[in-house]
């Protein structure tokens, strides 16, 4: 059986909060079974890495939680956060401007390279 | 069975304070595993219970399965290393059960394991669970279990 999960958030957009925390409360189950997990955020996801961007997100209609704080749980739980440089650079979103649950930059590469890797399944948002 | 702040914790067995479990050696080296009651009030209500499938080998510290909760998951974390040889099917089937009855029909895994008094030394017993457990309450700020 598969024990790492590498996560693509390519349609997980701000401009659409509710589909924003599924991605993460998912990352942090996967973690919490001791899966190895890796999110790798592109295109306007990026937005999300972007210091009070997520805290301004209700994750739903009933608004008991962010989607920072569903971010958070996945953190702690040990999911790594991984940027996209070129999104990064589309979106005007830079290093300095991260939350601190950023792991690093990974392009295109590192997710392709988890994609054709046998020992991790992946998933896209 | 003794009381800490308003939660039960019966002395027929070991506990984790860290994995916020309990474990209670039986026969033939099976090790039946649950949440405390301290667990189960800071859970507030439980979605459902996810175990890791039969014959699968834990290490001490590693996950047995995950419990959710309204807005968040939790690991169920073995402090005693073993193979799980059965899950609480009624459990998986009526989650709450976990909340309502966390040291009798709410156990959640029984593992095959060694079991011998160095394990047990280094688990929570009745000369070392009530400091233990208070501390860690102290440390959420917990006060006692929701009247619901």
């Amino acid at each position: 059986m598969k024990t790492r999960l590498a996560i693509l958030l390519l349609a997980t957009d701000s401009a659409l909060p509710h589909l924003c925390a599924t991605p993460f409360f998912h990352a942090a189950t996967a973690a919490a079974m001791d899966v190895e997990v890796e999110i790798f955020f592109t295109s306007r996801s990026i937005k999300l890495l972007a210091r009070g961007v997520a805290d301004a997100l209700p994750s739903g209609p009933r608004q008991r939680d962010t989607v920072y704080a569903f971010m958070q749980r996945a953190a702690e739980h040990g999911a790594k956060f991984y940027a996209c440089p070129q999104a990064m650079d589309e979106y005007d979103v830079v290093q300095p401007d991260f939350i601190p649950e950023v792991t690093g930059v990974a392009g295109a590469a590192a997710f392709l390279g988890r994609c054709m890797d046998d020992q991790w399944a992946t998933i896209t948002y | 069975m003794i009381m800490i702040r308003g939660c039960s914790f019966p002395l027929d067995r070991y506990y984790h304070a860290d994995y916020n479990v309990w474990v209670q050696p039986g026969a033939n080296g099976v090790v039946t595993l649950g949440a405390t009651s301290y667990g189960a009030a800071l859970a507030v209500e439980f979605f459902a219970f996810t175990p890791k499938a039969i014959g699968t080998k834990v290490d001490v510290g590693r996950a047995v399965g995950v419990l959710e909760l309204s807005k968040t998951v939790v690991s169920v974390r073995a402090p005693v290393a073993g193979v799980v040889l059965e899950v609480n099917t009624a459990a998986v089937a009526k989650p709450e059960i976990i909340g309502a009855d966390p040291y009798g029909t709410g156990w959640l895994v029984r593992l095959t394991a060694p079991w011998n008094e160095t394990i047990a030394n280094c688990l929570l017993s009745e000369a070392t669970l009530a400091p233990a457990f208070e501390a860690e309450m102290a440390l959420e700020n917990f006060q006692g279990p929701l009247a619901i």
